[in-house]
């Protein structure tokens, strides 16, 4: 069977070893990012972005995701949105002069990415906050929240469906798979979130 | 009236720091990096290499960096940009990132500055250079290190002597940082150095 989701790597080893230790490279197809114009998204059930992707080329390939949201593709987003490559994408909001407190995660509503994940604990190493998220890419009208901070405030987490069929998975910070220090924890987050993006369930 | 170059790799830490206020009335133009090799680096007095620009970009431009140092350009390289690897004489040893170092009980940094009448100092304190670094530098013989490790080797060295031009290197990240909301240090960093940049092309 062929992988079934798109990982698009930044750096020629980024992904490598998360697959190797999740053991999902029979679900993963990892290319490098500026092959995107190249590939024929159809044949993925979802694409994964990185936070550290070039932005600009993602704005150059918008058409081409856009098309593949409308045809009922899913679409996992990492990072701050600086330059907006889909029409549901707005520039990231960081919180501004925050306390400690406000970067605590609250979980607004269940989703099985976060099954068995003690939310409140992913924005904090050692005592030190903001590895999960600093700020939100604001969602649009019609958006899941699933996880805020400043107490309720800011919507860092969001899923969208499309009408059509469509979704769009949002996280709006480092890359979900290395924020936590405890490693088993990025693990679960990754696999989760390839289970959720094969069971097709919204 | 001088001109200073950044590369630009469309990350949103890049556009946060090189194309938004404060910093982006401190660069004159962004190189944008899947099209560096149309770039004429010769028109520029400085180019920063940025944080995380990705080597596969600036490798192939190895003899072109080199030819810009030989004709006098500024070249600045920040971290996590393999120079190592597009330049001669720079030999990069990895170490571990220690992100915690000021969680210990009377913590104190283990990078030190040295050669503190450097120009530099006047611009930036130690505190404005302390966060974190990714891996340290043996420079080119004959460099002058601004960021010492206890080991000898060099977070940020400044060479005058290799080339007719002028290269800098860190493995500070302060674009990555500052472009993340994610580092005060970073912050501070760039508000010192990227003016003290500007002054010292306009002065050479």
């Amino acid at each position: 069977m062929l992988p079934s989701i798109l990982f698009l790597s930044t750096q020629p080893d980024q992904g490598r070893a998360l697959l190797e230790v999740t053991d999902s490279a029979s679900r993963v197809d990892r290319r490098d990012q500026y092959e995107l114009q190249d590939l024929d998204l159809a044949s993925y059930r979802a694409v994964i972005i990185s936070m550290m992707a070039d932005q600009r080329y993602l704005q150059s390939c918008a058409a081409q995701l856009d098309t593949y949201l409308q045809h009922g593709g899913w679409i996992t987003v990492n990072g701050h949105i600086a330059l907006p490559f889909l029409p549901e994408l707005k520039p990231f909001k960081a919180i501004p002069n925050p306390s400690l407190d406000d970067f605590r995660l609250q979980a607004k509503n269940d989703h099985p990415v976060f099954a068995g994940i003690k939310v409140d604990e992913l924005n904090r190493r050692r005592g030190v906050a903001g590895f999960w998220a600093r700020g939100a890419n604001p969602p649009p009208t019609g958006a899941q929240v699933l996880n805020t901070m400043k107490q309720g405030d800011v919507p860092v987490d969001w899923v969208y469906r499309r009408p059509g069929g469509g979704c769009l998975f949002m996280h709006s910070g480092n890359d979900m798979w290395v924020t936590a220090l405890d490693d088993s924890i990025n693990h679960k987050l990754f696999t989760q979130l390839l289970d959720w993006i094969g069971e097709g369930v919204q | 009236m001088s001109r200073i170059a950044v590369t630009y790799g469309g990350t949103y830490f890049h556009h946060e720091t090189y194309c938004c206020p404060p910093f982006s009335e401190q660069v004159d133009e962004l190189l944008y990096l899947p099209e560096l090799s149309d770039a004429a680096l010769q028109q520029y007095d400085a180019i920063i290499v940025s944080c995380r620009s990705n080597p596969r970009f600036l490798q192939p431009l190895a003899d072109r960096w080199l030819a810009y140092l030989q004709a006098g350009g500024t070249l600045v390289v920040f971290a996590e940009c393999g120079v190592q690897n597009w330049l001669p004489g720079i030999e990069f040893h990895p170490k571990t990132v220690n992100y915690w170092w000021w969680l210990e009980d009377g913590a104190e940094h283990d990078i030190q500055p040295t050669n503190l009448d450097h120009s530099l100092f006047q611009c930036l304190t130690h505190k404005d250079m302390t966060w974190h670094y990714h891996g340290t530098f043996t420079p080119p013989e004959g460099a002058t290190v601004l960021l010492q490790h206890p080991d000898g080797s060099s977070v940020l060295f400044d060479d005058r002597t290799s080339y007719a031009g002028r290269l800098i290197v860190t493995t500070l990240d302060p674009s990555f940082h500052h472009g993340s909301h994610f580092m005060p240090a970073a912050t501070r960093f760039l508000h010192g150095f990227l003016p003290w940049l500007r002054q010292e092309v306009e002065r050479d």
